[in-house]
């Protein structure tokens, strides 16, 4: 009988052994579909980083917008100031070239002080014309200061500093001419001095571009202003930027030679004047300042000597800070916000889980805490919510409002059990978002203890955000910046499972509104902060970068406890009301 | 068919090398090539030639899904093979307890059977055989008999004692017996017929 036995295991081990029989072809079609299944998961898997990707590139993105849109804002600010007073100063060209014209005289003044004079550093024909030059305009204004202080020449506006050879020149052409007489005493006696200064003052808006010009400008500006064209009788003046007249300043005395000889119209060169006593021995160069002159005494005068450019200047350069007051006041206007805004906000949030052991949990079945780190990958997460702000301070706001949040988890392929639950023998599927029951679609039906192996698995969760946070705002009104501080609670409304078990009896996806082992509500800890960047009053570009710290577990009755934290990046637009 | 067997079995670490890019023309022609070997292993565990084609797609997605994790050492059949036996072997635990379900005493009657009824059966007739023993039967003699796994091992294995392997073995034995003999007796009646 034995030995019948073992014949039989011979009889098959030889009959079956090394031998096939072909499969029906339906399973690699079976196989092929459950294989194409797993590739669809890998290829979300895949996305989801090129999502991430995406989502950081559009924030770089909008960052790149906003420094463009803020610099171009700026620059469009400072080019329509400039050039709301540039036509007002080639107003004053022209009438200048007009009161050249009338009066038939050009007198070119030869600059005798050296390029840091401040009437006559880079006094270029551009710059007599009304460019802009701000570095040139602060050089030239420190040069005006520096004249009033140490320039030689300076004196001649005021008689009782009058040291230098150069003025006694000057004096002595004053005697033949009554223009020359004119001018010093009327820089030093007329009110016309006053006018030009209360007129400088007052249109302060206007002169801040002036200001900013070069002595070219500048002198536009004097010839401009009616009292100081009346003071200095309509000089026209071309001051020669950067001429050096080896300090002889008797070539004032040339000019004035010819001013004595009545010549009307007079050669704007020096050189010109051969035969002179007093030759320039520098020729004219760079830039010219005119000065209109309506009299019919014609005289050169060396332009450093010009005290009443030297007193211009030295206004100008003293209402250089006064004339910057109303565009710094339109920059540092009081902070505003005002009562109440809204801003609908989309964030992405990076996610992750701290899972810790859950020591009252005594039940052993299902997943322990390293399983669920082993197998459990945060994906991105995001939210869109409609917030609004009520001011509370001068600074202060409280934001709340509402949004929606969701995230997905990816899970790794893992082993899972068959349990009894509500006499029903049903597969466990543990993850940090609480538990699922899994019946097999067909097949075998499982008996509690047997396992199963699932395929990559994707979990996703939604919640109602409710958050409230105080804001604190500091910067101006057209970049301001916030810190924050406050919290959010996360009420659950839907998680969704898909997942499979090999062997496809069990597929799809799994939806449920009412969790198991995941709290309904959660609460966060939030700190942040956040840029404003206005375009009006109305309507503001919110870029908001936080961090939230679950309070409370997002899961309960497990063996494990899921604490998520996330860092969230959101933009939005305010709208304030 | 078999020319080309020859070339990919050549050619079966690039071939493996394929199915793990995801080459689904590499993955078919892998499935080509040990599908029907492997089918008769699970129709050898299986009930039926449905739950064996079964086995054989569950067994198959889980080769492809892990085949990264083969280590191209010892053979790569044998490793195929390994799967398909552990698939069969997980599908008995959804299905099955494993406990003695036949009436020991009414078995030990049964005659042996001849060598010239055994020189009959083909293929797919001893499958049938097979698939006449109760689950808990058929595993323990697979798993004995072709997979030649000790009494202890195949205890380990199924979480039973040596004895009920032992018991069940002797026991799909005579099952075994007795439907060769029936099978014999069947074929005698035709011989007569005819």
């Amino acid at each position: 009988m034995s030995g019948d036995l073992h014949h039989i295991d011979d009889l098959f081990r030889s009959g079956l052994e090394g031998k096939e029989e072909k499969p029906d072809d339906k399973v690699w079609t079976s196989v092929e579909q459950e294989l194409d299944k797993n590739s669809f998961i890998a290829i979300r898997k895949k996305y989801a980083r090129l999502r991430q990707v995406s989502a950081i590139l559009l924030i770089l993105l909008l960052g790149v917008t906003i420094f463009a849109l803020r610099t171009s804002f700026t620059f469009n600010l400072e080019n329509n100031s400039e050039q709301k007073a540039l036509p007002a100063q080639q107003k004053s060209t022209d009438a200048n070239k007009a009161d050249k014209k009338s009066s038939g005289i050009t007198v070119e003044i030869k600059s005798t002080k050296d390029k840091a004079d401040g009437l006559n550093g880079n006094k270029n024909t551009e710059a007599a014309s009304g460019s802009i030059d701000n570095k040139k305009s602060e050089s030239n204004a420190s040069g005006v200061i520096e004249n009033k202080n140490v320039d030689p020449v300076a004196p001649e506006l005021n008689p009782n500093k009058n040291t230098n050879p150069a003025t006694t020149e000057l004096s002595s052409n004053k005697s033949s001419n009554p223009a020359t007489t004119e001018l010093p005493s009327n820089k030093n006696s007329n009110p016309a001095a006053t006018e030009l200064t209360r007129n400088r003052n007052a249109e302060s808006t206007a002169s801040d571009l002036t200001r900013n010009n070069n002595v070219g400008s500048t002198t536009s500006g004097i010839a401009r202003n009616k009292s100081v064209r009346s003071t200095t009788s309509g000089i026209t003046r071309k001051a020669d930027a950067g001429n050096e007249l080896n300090g002889n300043k008797n070539a004032i005395s040339t000019r004035n030679n010819k001013s004595k000889a009545g010549a009307n119209s007079l050669s704007a060169d020096n050189a010109a004047t051969p035969g002179s006593d007093n030759l320039i021995t520098a020729p004219a160069e760079l830039a010219t300042v005119d000065l209109s002159i309506t009299g019919l005494s014609i005289f050169s005068v060396d332009q450093s000597k010009i005290s009443a450019e030297n007193e211009l200047s030295k206004m100008t350069s003293s209402s250089n800070s006064q004339a910057s007051i109303p565009v710094k006041n339109k920059k540092h206007q009081p902070f505003y916000l005002t009562r109440f805004s809204i801003t609908p906000t989309a964030s992405i949030n990076f996610i992750s889980n701290s899972i810790s052991e859950n020591s009252s949990h005594y039940p052993t079945t299902g997943n322990t805490a390293d399983d669920i780190k082993r197998t459990e990958e945060e994906k991105l997460s995001y939210t869109y919510s409609l917030l609004f702000d009520v001011k509370v301070a001068p600074r202060i706001t409280i934001q709340s409002g509402l949004g929606y949040m969701f995230k997905t988890t990816y899970i790794e392929p893992k082993e899972i059990s068959a349990v009894k639950v509500n006499d029903k023998i049903k597969y466990q599927f543990d993850c940090s978002a609480g538990r699922y029951y899994l019946n097999p679609k067909y097949g075998t039906w499982p008996r509690v203890g047997d396992n199963a192996y699932t395929i990559a698995s994707a979990n996703e969760l939604e919640y109602l955000t409710v958050p409230i946070a105080v804001k604190y705002y500091f910067g101006n009104n057209k970049l301001n910046f916030y810190a924050l501080a406050g919290g959010d609670a996360n009420i659950f409304l839907k998680q969704n499972l898909t997942t499979g078990l090999y062997g496809a009896s069990y597929y799809g996806k799994k939806t449920s509104t009412e969790p198991i082992g995941l709290n309904k509500v959660y609460m966060n800890a939030m700190i942040g902060g956040g840029i404003y960047y206005s375009f009006n009053r109305r309507i503001a570009l919110n870029l908001a970068p936080a961090f939230r710290f679950a309070l409370n577990p997002i899961n309960k009755d497990m063996p494990f406890n899921a604490y998520p934290k996330s860092f969230s990046l959101a933009g939005g637009v305010r709208v304030s009301f | 068919m078999e020319e080309s067997r020859y070339i990919f079995l050549e050619n079966l670490n690039q071939l493996i090398e394929e199915c793990i890019s995801g080459n689904r023309l590499a993955q078919n022609r892998l499935y080509n090539l040990f599908a029907p070997k492997m089918f008769l292993v699970c129709l050898r565990y299986a009930a039926s030639r449905d739950e064996a084609e079964e086995a054989l797609q569950e067994g198959f997605i889980r080769i492809y899904t892990h085949l990264s994790q083969y280590r191209h050492t010892g053979s790569f059949e044998g490793w195929v093979r390994r799967i398909m036996v552990n698939v069969s072997l997980q599908r008995y635990r959804d299905k099955t307890r494993l406990y003695p379900v036949v009436n020991l005493e009414e078995q030990h009657s049964t005659h042996a059977a001849n060598n010239e009824t055994l020189s009959r059966l083909g293929v797919k007739d001893l499958i049938n055989l097979v698939h006449k023993l109760p689950p808990a039967y058929r595993l323990v003699f697979n798993l004995y008999v072709f997979e030649g796994m000790k009494h202890r091992e195949i205890a380990e294995l199924l979480g039973i004692s040596e004895g009920t392997s032992k018991s069940n073995l002797s026991d799909a034995r005579t099952i075994l017996q007795k439907e060769i003999m029936k099978l014999n007796q069947v074929f005698d009646q035709k011989l007569n017929f005819l």
